[in-house]
């Protein structure tokens, strides 16, 4: 009986953890206009957190319209028919609030942190915002400034700052996810009040929307006062999306690149792997995980740098969106050297893997990962953001309480197979930049 | 008959929310609970104070250990303080634990960690707690030191002071012109010279430091009723004192080190105003600043809530009095701001700008007009509810989700300006109930544009002629000669 005890003291832990996700409760319905509401209620917060993501992004842009989903983001801070231009964040912020905004390849997502004896003010806003935008051409000028700007100060900082972008475009088709999400400079300048109306009224509707609105709520109330903000907004269209996001190629590109000032030559690898919302995916983002982590002593970067003094630094990391995913790596010599030597050496490492992964090595990767996933399920302003997320890309909200669990079952074995499934050869697209030899 | 009342019902619900008024902002409610930031406190035989933040379900863990003997008045030497810091530094080895063996466990357990000579912290799974807790509570109870511990940090130090005598590092600086300085003087009795004197250290001496003289410094001030614990985590209160009492309960008592003191006697001496012109031949804008001293407004006083609710409306946020004369309505500059706060030495006030060339003489003149204008008024509804909750927001956004930062900044604070426990928690309340009646007597009190001090930074014959109005002025160039100009 005492080692009945014993063993049930051993196992209850893991046993309670277990629980974590699958016991994260939330509301969801769908008003008849097609928009999708996700309630959580958390009376141990002071906040709530009102946000709406529409299911809209960069790869919905048309060729000469790149950059438009960003720019209608800032745009649509400025003010709507009943909220003057230049009030939208002024009443939110009078009222002790905080907003903010995003926008990548597959969403837009709009949010606001309010004390929560305030979240009425955020659903007026957001419905505001989603029913009558008012798009002024002087408010429209402003932001093609700012935007330009913002452009410049991540892309355009330094020989390497754009190569985020110039990846995206080598590996994948131009209308999805081979532009900038920024969009060119061309298209920034190109961009009309009414290119912001027919983006806006095509894609901006209930129907391509989810509204989430969780924190310090009671869960019946919210619901009336969102019917009451949201119910008699004209349902939209439903959005088509794009279906060409297949790489360019299927072989093995290498790609030479010379830009100005660069001191040190570096190396992208990029190999075309598993979207988001793919099973492999977990495994993908812990095999990234196992390769580059914190550990000085235990990663890829020390593999490879012990027998290659030539080396400055090995770094890498992941980009999974919801049609397609990468798996980067960067190497950075400490002066220059043979690339193509060092891209076949490392592929000689990554070959390793597929082989046998380290146990101990995997666990730790591991570890750190199950150490930080709780976080997002009691940081409201997480959970908000990751409800929306799983409702739109992958498809469920409810898949959300999944996430921390499907990083649990991944084991080392998986590892392996999703190494030797991606990390191939003729799966791989390679950049050098070259140095400059006029710069010292 | 049920399905007809369902139907009322439903129908009636909507009714009250039938008519969707869009043309204006909703009220917010009146907050049902305030109780945030709930902080439980746990006291050991050994004097160590220990605050429990219960996060129910949460399955990671913060414990962290703060010594405030670096917080308080010291008189001992400083090599022994030198030596332990850099013990943690190094690859120490305490009683039962190395270094490298606490690393390579947290490492494989995900487990963060940083241990240092004033405690440090400890996060990871709770289901990994006590496989991690008994080395870092070793750690930092059983120190182990050596001479190769003295050796190591007496090499750094005369490593240091060669370095000092190649760069010849002199502290001239500090006594250049400076015309803060003039602030700091006039205002609250700081003289340049004294903290000249006080920032020139001694030359520290270690050759006469022993092993001994380390373990007793470290036995005597690094000790549990010189610090304090946070349990942060999913632990009741019998766990919670379970935890600190075995790990941290045989931690020996040592020598009470009393708590700075937090309010030095106002010095100050201004008993009008005065002006300064700073000459910059190359500014392109005319900078102001103008600062006065709030004299009682001590750190954390009973007021110092209602002092910052006071700072919002009068130039602190883009509602404030200032920022809308200044830069909305006269458009004289991009930024302005005031802070009104609470120091050891007395509390300060301060404005601060960069204004368009030649402007300076308007920008003083409705800086003064805002400060009577908030001493003689009373403010609106409007600004106190924006002014009120722009600290609601900011402090809510602070102690929600799983942030420690607002605990652990709090305990360690709490003693020197005698807070209670249940600060935190009251917080909230306390702002809700802010009136206008609090803010006009502080804005009485505290808002002084009588006994202060303008400097404006910019080129003087911009500004030449134009200040004299407001009180006494002096013209320096910029190293702090006096200007003199013909008649």
């Amino acid at each position: 009986m005492k080692k009945i005890f014993l063993l049930l003291g051993l196992f209850l832990p893991s046993l309670l953890f277990a629980q974590l996700g699958k016991d994260y409760k939330f509301t969801e319905y769908t008003l008849p206009n097609g928009l999708t509401v996700l309630l959580h209620q958390d009376h141990s917060a002071p906040n709530v957190i009102v946000g709406v993501r529409y299911h809209i992004g960069s790869k919905n842009e048309a060729p000469g319209q790149t950059g438009l989903a960003h720019f209608i983001e800032h745009v649509q801070f400025h003010g709507t028919k009943n909220i003057p231009q230049g009030q939208l964040e002024k009443i939110i912020m009078n009222a002790g609030g905080y907003c903010n905004a995003y926008t990548h390849y597959d969403e837009t997502y709009f949010y606001q942190l309010l004390p929560s004896h305030q979240y009425k003010l955020g659903l007026w806003v957001e419905s505001e915002r989603m029913l009558h935008p008012v798009v002024e051409k002087k408010s429209l000028e402003k932001e093609r400034g700012i935007v330009l700007q913002e452009k410049n100060m991540r892309y355009h900082k330094g020989p390497l700052s754009n190569s985020f972008n110039e990846m995206q475009e080598a590996m994948y088709p131009y209308e999805t996810y081979g532009h900038s999400m920024i969009g060119t400079e061309k298209d920034i300048k190109a961009a009309t009040v009414k290119d912001f109306q027919d983006f806006r009224k095509k894609y901006y509707a209930p129907v391509n929307a989810c509204l989430v609105v969780v924190g310090n709520i009671d869960i019946e109330e919210t619901k009336k006062w969102v019917a009451h903000y949201f119910a008699d907004i004209p349902r939209g269209e439903k959005v088509i999306q794009p279906k060409n996001y297949k790489r360019k190629s299927n072989k093995n590109v290498v790609l030479d690149k010379y830009p100005k000032n660069l001191k040190k030559t570096s190396v992208y690898i990029c190999y075309d792997v598993c979207p988001e919302t793919h099973k492999d995916a977990r495994a993908v983002q812990l095999l990234s995980a196992y390769m580059y982590n914190d550990d000085k002593e235990c990663t890829m970067e020390k593999d490879i740098k012990d027998r290659d003094t030539s080396i400055y630094g090995v770094s890498g990391t992941h980009e999974l969106w919801e049609n397609v995913g990468l798996f980067k790596l960067q190497i950075r010599f400490k002066n220059d050297g043979d690339a193509m030597k060092l891209v076949n050496k490392i592929q000689s490492e990554i070959d390793k893997i597929k082989k046998s992964v380290d146990k101990d090595r995997f666990l730790r990767a591991k570890n750190a990962y199950e150490y930080q996933l709780p976080d997002i399920y009691f940081d409201n302003e997480s959970a908000a953001d990751m409800l929306g997320h799983f409702h739109c890309v992958f498809g469920s909200a409810a898949k959300f309480k999944d996430y921390f669990d499907s990083y649990k079952r991944v084991t080392a074995a998986d590892l392996e197979r999703v190494a030797k499934k991606y990390l191939n050869v003729n799966n791989r697209t390679v950049i050098i930049y070259h140095k400059d030899k006029e710069t010292k | 008959m049920k399905k007809l009342l369902l139907s009322i019902f439903i129908l009636s619900s909507f009714i009250s929310f039938a008519q969707v008024d869009r043309s204006k902002a909703p009220e917010g409610d009146t907050p049902k609970n305030m109780d945030f930031g709930k902080v439980i406190p746990i006291k050991l035989d050994n004097g160590l104070s220990v605050y429990l933040v219960q996060r129910p379900g949460y399955p990671n863990y913060t414990i962290s250990v703060n010594i405030n003997f670096q917080d308080r008045d010291d008189q001992e030497r400083e090599e022994y303080g030198n030596v332990i810091s850099d013990y943690y530094y190094s690859d120490f080895k305490s009683k039962n634990y190395s270094k490298k063996q606490i690393d390579k466990i947290c490492m494989q357990l995900g487990t963060q960690k940083g241990i240092t000579n004033a405690g440090g912290f400890m996060r990871g799974m709770k289901r990994d707690l006590y496989k991690t807790l008994p080395m870092y509570a070793d750690a930092i109870v059983n120190p182990v030191f050596s001479k190769k511990n003295i050796k190591e940090t007496h090499k750094k130090y005369n490593e240091y002071k060669e370095k000092q005598a190649k760069r010849k590092i002199t502290n001239k600086n500090l006594l250049e012109f400076n015309a803060t300085k003039l602030t700091d003087s006039l205002l609250y009795g700081v003289s340049p010279k004294e903290d000249l004197e006080k920032s020139r250290k001694d030359d520290l001496n270690y050759n006469d430091v022993t092993v001994a003289d380390i373990v007793k410094y470290n036995k005597d001030y690094r000790s549990p009723n010189n610090a304090n614990l946070l349990i942060y985590g999913d632990f009741s209160v019998k766990e919670a004192t379970a935890l600190a009492k075995k790990y941290f309960g045989n931690w020996k008592k040592g020598i009470n080190i009393p708590v700075k003191n937090a309010r030095n006697a106002f010095k100050g001496t201004l008993k009008n105003r005065k002006v300064f012109v700073v000459n910059k031949p190359d500014a392109s804008q005319d900078r102001i600043q103008v600062n006065w001293a709030l004299k009682d407004a001590y750190a954390y006083d009973k007021n110092h809530l209602e002092i910052e609710v006071l700072n919002e409306i009068f130039g602190s946020s883009q509602m404030s009095y200032l920022y809308r004369n200044i830069r909305e309505d006269k458009g004289l500059t991009y930024f302005i701001k005031s802070s009104l706060s609470g120091s050891q030495d007395g509390g300060r006030g301060a404005v601060w700008s960069s204004v368009t060339q030649g402007k300076a003489d308007l920008a003083v003149e409705n800086i003064f007009l805002e400060m009577m204008r908030i001493r003689n008024t009373e403010v609106s509804d409007q600004d106190l509810y924006i002014a009120k909750n722009s600290l609601i927001g900011s402090f809510s956004r602070g102690i929600t989700g799983v942030a420690t930062t607002p605990f652990l900044s709090f305990i360690m604070i709490k003693d020197t300006y005698k807070l209670s426990d249940n600060y935190l928690a009251e917080k909230l309340r306390r702002l809700h109930a802010i009136n206008k009646d609090n803010i006009k007597a502080l804005a009485n009190k505290y808002i002084n544009p009588y006994e202060c001090i303008v400097i404006v930074t910019g080129k003087v014959e911009h500004i030449k002629g134009k200040l004299e109005k407001f009180g006494e002025v002096t013209y320096f160039d910029k190293d702090g000669t006096i200007m003199k100009f013909d008649k």
